[in-house]
């Protein structure tokens, strides 16, 4: 009975292609007809295309929950003794579900863009169901000929293999899809750049729009790339969240040029510039992501990250990777004239020049990473050696990079459009620049010696506070004029301007994250000792001992469990129960690490081999402020929400280009 | 290019650096990827193959006496780590009792077990129950011999040539014909 479901899943799937490849067909006529009937058949297509698929996930979720294992994808990534969170996110457990999951969320973004953008912007209608259609189209393909996860065995497997027990956290089960969700995200904007340029249309219409798919996209990619650090921190015992793997850096790079779009946007918005270029970022930040796809999933890299790989998978990832990105470049090359309005750049103190420079940082970032992760494949091709680069490289040269960006996190925002002036620049950051000097004096003296690390601490300081001073002014101004609290003044000001006041946030919860970042990459600790029970060792303000370690017994695992004390400087004391877990279905080992998490910083033990005698290899981390990691990331997603508040201005999208609203400057 | 205050007309289209920039980063990145695809990332070189192996003088296990490595020397020397704890030691095993005792009467190849972080108890229980080694094992209790051969997981085996050169090394369990293709390698390095 449950093989005839998953069936169910296997013809939606097959249907979903039939009905994208009309909707494809569809739009094209309307374009060429101009018969909005053939259209409006298009976008039912798209709307039912996101039904059949969210059918066929279900189809696939549903044979997790009641155990069906004569579907191999069930069979292979889960276990009767699987408790049922982890049945349900085995669904992107492996290639094959993944996959599924992506091909969900574009499908359902397709529809909901579709649907709400669908009265507004009737002439771009036609390109974007195209481009949209064309993406499902190969996702489709690619899931019903080369990773199908709906094929059956007969008769059906006695029980199933597994999931990867690495996979079985909270922090995995929500990584993968926030991830995929913040790629297929980009892809609304990326459509409606490909309408733009299709139509040659050079207005803000487009970046208008998007602005808040962008955002989103933007949020969840964050979050997506910060749920992996966080999973890696607290489950696969790192020690760390960020160890510059090939497979990170291919989620990095379309953050860094999605960043560097989303602010690039705004001189689209307001003065009318970059348009271009804008189309130029969300193209590639759209292409990275496909590109991360390719280098995850083809296995063409060496990464910690051991996925499955397929050659013959990469081979069709490329090729679709390919096709993607001739038609959007080619189309920037071929008609990216078009675009280019009358306005430029015309002042070096200007909050368009602040962007301008802004997205140079981000983009060479983009660059450096890119070459860095693509550096050893080229290598390996041109010369057959293996090198790797690893973390001291992009440390190195990432470091100025990202020093750059923060400044300009501080100048940006206070600085007018148009044009500002050398004596207002003083007036408006001598006191937080005497500030962030004072701080780095004072990091010095307490005896941090780094100079990056004076640096950053510096630059931190410097855009605190002249972001609060900036806030504080106007809320004073308001004050004064309305005779308000200073709380009313503040809340009316955020409450008119959110996107501004939403940027604020943003900014202040990255430099809280960048905090953390400091203190966790500068100042921690770290040792690797082999202990016998009785043995201490000193790790930041901590003193560790180790007591014993006892085997135990877990609902689909055995483990042996190391227990520690700590005690800290000022006499509080605790324990630590780090432990090696065995799977034996799988055959894998896991390190449970095991943390004293504060404010301050964390202790953070892990084990490693044991050798006889209750004798064990020990890792003992002390890492500074790491929690402010974490802390900064939910005020960033706050602040993107407060962003996302703002509606966008209705823009209905007109034949031609819009009429220019600002006098040329 | 500041153009006139626009009339909508068509812009001139205009060739420009960045366009060959972008095509030609394009073809690059594709080319390298293509030919990057297919490859074996899980192929590691070891920096050892091709320098002379570590001589060591050790306790054999099971008798008093010692084992050098240059007590070999002219033979090809086939080094295998092992240990009684190892779960895949178990599954290349009746391999290397094949091959040795069809490859040693020759008078060309010698095995040589190095018995790793393991006790004698668990060693001669391992042996007892599956087959003892026709030929000696050495012992290195506290992995040092691992360390300095650079052994990553066990089992792991390396070939020796007749000059004392690692002409070879497999990581993981040896099967004939992994272990036949490493032999040729340690043959035809002189």
């Amino acid at each position: 009975m449950s093989g005839s479901l998953i069936e169910i899943g296997l013809g939606a799937t097959s249907l979903s292609l039939i009905i994208a490849i009309a909707s494809m067909i569809l739009a094209f006529l309307a374009l060429q007809r101009g018969a909005p009937s053939f259209l409006h058949a298009a976008r039912h297509g798209m709307i039912l295309i996101a039904v059949l698929t969210t059918i066929a996930c279900f189809t696939i979720i549903w044979s997790f929950v009641i155990k069906d294992y004569s579907v191999l994808y069930v069979a292979q990534n889960s276990n009767s003794q699987l408790p049922l969170l982890y049945r349900i996110t085995a669904l992107w457990g492996a290639h094959e579900g993944s996959l599924m999951l992506w091909l969900w969320f574009l499908a359902m973004f397709s529809a909901i863009a579709v649907y709400i953008h669908w009265k507004s912007h009737p002439l771009s209608m036609p390109y974007v169901i195209m481009s949209l259609a064309g993406l499902q189209i190969g996702f489709m393909v690619f899931i019903l000929f080369l990773s199908n996860p709906f094929i059956e065995v007969h008769p059906a497997l006695p029980d199933g293999r597994d999931l990867n027990p690495l996979l079985q956290d909270p922090g995995l089960a929500f990584h993968p899809p926030t991830l995929y969700m913040g790629y297929v995200a980009f892809s609304i904007p990326f459509a409606f750049a490909i309408a733009a340029l299709a139509r040659g249309q050079s207005g803000r219409e487009w970046v208008v729009t998007t602005r808040r798919w962008t955002l989103f996209a933007w949020v969840t990619l964050t979050s997506g790339i910060l749920l992996g650090g966080y999973w890696a921190y607290y489950e696969l015992g790192w020690g760390g969240y960020w160890a510059w793997d090939p497979v990170e850096n291919a989620s990095l790079m379309p953050w860094l040029t999605g960043t560097a779009f989303l602010h690039s946007i705004m001189a689209q918005d307001q003065r009318n510039l970059f348009q271009t270029w804008n189309v130029f970022l969300v193209i590639t930040t759209f292409a990275l992501s496909l590109l991360g796809t390719f280098l995850v999933r083809s296995g063409v890299l060496t990464s910690v990250h051991s996925f499955a790989a397929d050659p013959g998978r990469g081979a069709y990832i490329l090729g679709f990777l390919i096709v993607v990105s001739v038609i959007a470049y080619g189309l920037l090359v071929w008609r990216g004239h078009r675009l280019i309005g009358p306005h430029k750049v015309s002042n070096l103190i200007s909050r368009e020049s602040a962007l301008l420079y802004n997205n140079l940082l981000f983009v060479a970032a983009a660059i450096i990473v890119l070459t860095g992760t693509l550096y050893p494949l080229a290598i390996e091709v041109l010369t057959g050696e293996r090198v790797s680069v690893a973390a001291p490289y992009f440390n190195k040269v990432m470091a100025p990079v990202m020093l750059g960006i923060v400044l300009l996190m501080g100048l940006g925002p206070l600085i007018p459009w148009r044009k500002s002036s050398y004596k207002k620049m003083q007036k408006q950051f001598s006191i937080p620049l005497g500030l962030a000097l004072f701080i780095s004096l004072v990091a010095y003296l307490l005896g941090a010696t780094d100079v990056i690390a004076l640096i950053a601490i510096g630059l931190v300081g410097f855009v605190f506070a002249a972001t609060l001073l900036d806030i504080i002014g106007a809320v004073r101004a308001h004050m004064k004029v309305t005779d308000k609290s200073w709380f009313s003044s503040l809340s009316i000001l955020a409450g008119n301007n959110q996107r501004r006041y939403g940027g604020f946030i943003v900014h202040l919860g990255t430099l809280v994250l960048i905090i953390g970042v400091i203190g966790s990459a500068f100042f921690k600790e770290e040792a690797t000792v082999n202990m016998k029970p009785g043995d201490q060792i000193v790790s930041g303000p901590y003193t560790l001992s180790y007591k014993t370690i006892v085997p135990q017994k877990g609902p689909n695992y055995s483990e042996r469990m190391a227990y520690f004390e700590w005690k800290k400087d000022d006499g509080t004391t605790g324990s630590l129960t780090p432990s090696k877990r065995n799977y034996p279905v799988t055959q894998t080992v896991t390190t449970e690490a095991s943390i004293h998490s504060t404010l301050l910083g964390d202790l953070y033990v892990v084990l490693g081999n044991e050798h006889g005698k209750g004798e064990v290899t020990t890792r003992v981390f002390w890492n500074p402020l790491v929690n402010w990691v974490w802390i900064g990331w939910m005020i960033v997603l706050f602040g993107v929400l407060f962003a996302m508040t703002k509606r966008a201005p209705k823009i209905v999208s007109t034949p031609k280009s819009e009429p220019a609203k600002e006098a040329i400057a | 290019m500041t153009t006139e205050p626009q009339k909508i007309a068509e812009p001139q289209k205009v060739i420009r650096w960045w366009h060959f920039a972008l095509i030609g980063v394009m073809i690059m990145m594709f080319i390298l990827f293509a030919a990057g695809l297919g490859r074996d990332t899980k192929f590691i070189p070891s920096p050892l193959v091709g320098k002379p192996a570590f001589d060591f003088d050790l306790k054999q296990l099971g008798k008093e006496s010692n084992i050098k490595l240059s007590d070999y020397k002219g033979k090809i020397v086939i080094l295998n780590f092992w240990a009684s704890w190892c779960v895949t030691c178990r599954e290349e095993h009746h391999v290397l009792l094949e091959a040795a005792n069809a490859l040693q009467p020759k008078g060309t190849v010698q095995f040589l077990g190095v018995n790793s972080k393991d006790t004698d108890k668990g060693a001669f229980g391992f042996m007892d129950k599956r087959g003892h080694f026709p030929y000696p094992s050495v012992i290195d209790r506290q992995g040092r011999m691992a360390l300095e051969y650079g052994v990553y997981g066990m089992p792991e085996t390396f070939f020796i040539n007749k000059d004392g050169v690692i002409a070879a090394k497999h990581i993981g369990a040896l099967t004939h014909k992994i272990l036949a293709d490493k032999l040729k390698q340690a043959e035809a390095v002189q």
